[in-house]
């Protein structure tokens, strides 16, 4: 615990030092407002446009949201189905795969024209790139039960139901956060993808027309903004982490490559 | 009490694991016989076959040929009268040292209420009081495997099957944890069976040491050792004690003892 507020306090120190190098130097240098703004330029627009800065959060929001709690359900049923399942696991894997295999920027505008250029269009997905790793590590937790875990049980004549809810389900936890945690990240890149390719809502959107306008301290604006988001929402799976599973020693990092979009 | 007063009997007991070029002949034709509320230890040289009788006895593995009774009755699949303690502490850390204690009672269907007072007391005789509410990653290898003694005891089963249980320690705890073991039996007596590599450990703690040969995996010898109990960790320097560890290890082949 102590150790993680140390590493946070880190963190957060080296960001202060990366912005005021960034400020010093695009001073000094005078590099021009179109090229990089300096971060008390990108501060004074968030200010400025901090309304509609808000409102297209909030759209981002709700589509990475609702697309990652679709993934998420969907995810843990698809993988209590391959876990308990021979045949639905080789009726489900390729699918899986093939879904996962597929550029998600490339069936974006597909989806646009099947289910429409609203909200709709972004939930899903974020819902098709966040439901896969919530899969695999969840089957990963599942199956990865020690031998003599499940001889125990089993010397005590334990039900499959028992099995399940007291060392499969529990032994799966620590994994399935992993997932989640990744899942979130790349739900939130899935919906601002919907946005880019079609839609006039989001903060995507606000990147796309300020590209436009060629109005780069807006665009960063709208970055930091969508940083701050994923921030939070990774933020917020980590604390229900600690406070959910505190007994886990939360090594996750080693989950968190493999899973590209 | 069964009518014969054996807790366990093995005849000719073989096991073949089929295998994708020759299949392996882990036990062929064991036999021997445990007394009830004897303490027997088994040695041999890894891969003879030790685990494979253990899980047998326990109805974990189908055997191929022969029979196994275990307090007169053939062994058809688990017993929850046996409790088992394997060679890591196989504790689960999502549950407090309390919690994994009580973690058979929860499966058997019996009361926790009931049993909590029980398992602390088994906490109480393996030292762990103070760390009932801790998780296992905050105990020593030590710590966590005298919790999963006390998750073996604490359904009160008839026979306890330890296979290597203190393999993994350094040996000043090892020690220790003989001396705790051997107070464990003689509260409870129960029938043992403790699996070991470590030949004074199998003669310190046992009435009587089975020997194993591998290849085909079947017992050699039966010594007894007439060691007066309680044992203390001075015998382990007497000469009837270092004279009872030649003889086990002259049965395996280890002649430099
Ligand atoms: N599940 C299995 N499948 C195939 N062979 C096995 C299996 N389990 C054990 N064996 C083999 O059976 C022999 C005895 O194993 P085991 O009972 O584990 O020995 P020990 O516990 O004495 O070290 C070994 O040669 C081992 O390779
Ligand atoms: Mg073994």
């Amino acid at each position: 615990m102590v150790e993680r507020f140390k590493e946070l306090g880190t963190i957060t120190f080296s960001l202060i030092l990366f912005t005021l190098l960034w400020e010093v130097s695009v001073r000094l240098l005078s590099v021009s407002e179109f090229l990089l703004p300096a971060p008390s330029v990108v501060a004074l627009t968030i200010y400025e446009k901090f309304l509609p800065l808000m409102q297209n959060c909030l759209v981002t929001f709700r589509e990475t949201i609702y697309g990652f709690l679709m993934g998420l359900v969907l995810g843990v049923i698809s993988a209590i189905m391959i876990v308990y399942s021979r045949l639905l696991q080789n009726l489900l894997y390729p699918l899986i795969l093939v879904a996962q295999i597929v550029p998600k920027v490339a069936i974006a505008p597909l989806l646009l024209i099947w289910v429409g250029y609203g909200e709709m269009s972004k939930v899903l997905i974020a819902f098709l790139v966040s439901w896969f790793p919530i899969i695999v590590t969840t089957v990963q937790g599942m199956r990865m039960v020690q031998p003599e875990m499940l001889d125990l049980v089993r010397s005590l004549q334990a039900s499959d139901w028992q099995v399940f809810t007291k060392v499969r389900l529990p032994n799966a936890l620590p994994h399935f956060f992993g997932g989640l945690k990744i899942a979130i990240t790349l739900a939130v890149i899935g919906a601002i993808i919907g946005e880019f390719v079609g839609g006039n809502t989001g903060l995507g959107y606000l990147v796309m027309v300020a590209n436009y306008e060629v109005n780069t301290p807006f665009m960063f604006a709208a970055l930091v903004v969508l940083s701050a988001l994923g921030l939070v929402l990774y933020g917020v799976l980590v604390l229900l982490e600690m406070w959910l599973i505190p007994w886990s020693i939360g090594d996750d990092e080693q989950e968190m490559t493999g899973f590209g979009m | 009490m069964t009518e014969t007063g054996k807790a366990i009997e093995v005849r000719n007991l073989t096991k073949v694991y089929p295998s994708k070029d020759a299949p392996i002949v882990a036990l062929e034709d064991a036999s021997f016989e445990v007394h009830e509320q004897e303490f027997i230890s088994l040695v041999g040289h890894s891969g003879c076959g030790k685990t494979t009788i253990m899980k047998i006895i326990a109805g974990l593995l189908d055997k191929t040929r022969g029979e196994v009774l275990v307090n007169g009755a053939r062994v058809t699949g688990p017993k929850s009268s046996t409790g088992i303690v394997f060679q890591t502490p196989v504790l689960f850390q999502w549950r407090t040292v309390i919690d994994n204690v009580l973690l058979p009672v929860e499966i058997l269907g019996l009361s926790k209420e009931e049993y909590y007072p029980k398992a602390l007391e088994l906490l109480e005789l393996t030292g762990l009081t103070e760390f009932k509410d801790k998780y296992p990653r905050e105990l020593s290898g030590g710590m966590q495997q005298r919790a999963s003694i006390s998750r073996a005891l604490v359904h009160d089963p008839s026979l306890l099957l330890l296979d290597e249980p203190f393999g993994a320690l350094d040996a000043m705890t090892r020690g220790e944890m003989n001396m705790e073991l051997q107070r464990i039996w003689s509260e409870k007596k129960k029938t043992s069976l403790l699996i070991t590599h470590s030949i004074p450990e199998a003669v310190f703690l046992a009435d009587r040491v089975m020997v194993m040969t591998p290849r085909p995996g079947r017992i050699t010898d039966i010594i007894d050792i007439g060691l007066p109990r309680p044992r203390t960790p001075e015998m382990r320097l007497s000469a009837e004690f270092t004279e009872c560890v030649r003889a086990v290890g002259k049965t395996i082949g280890l002649q430099y003892l």
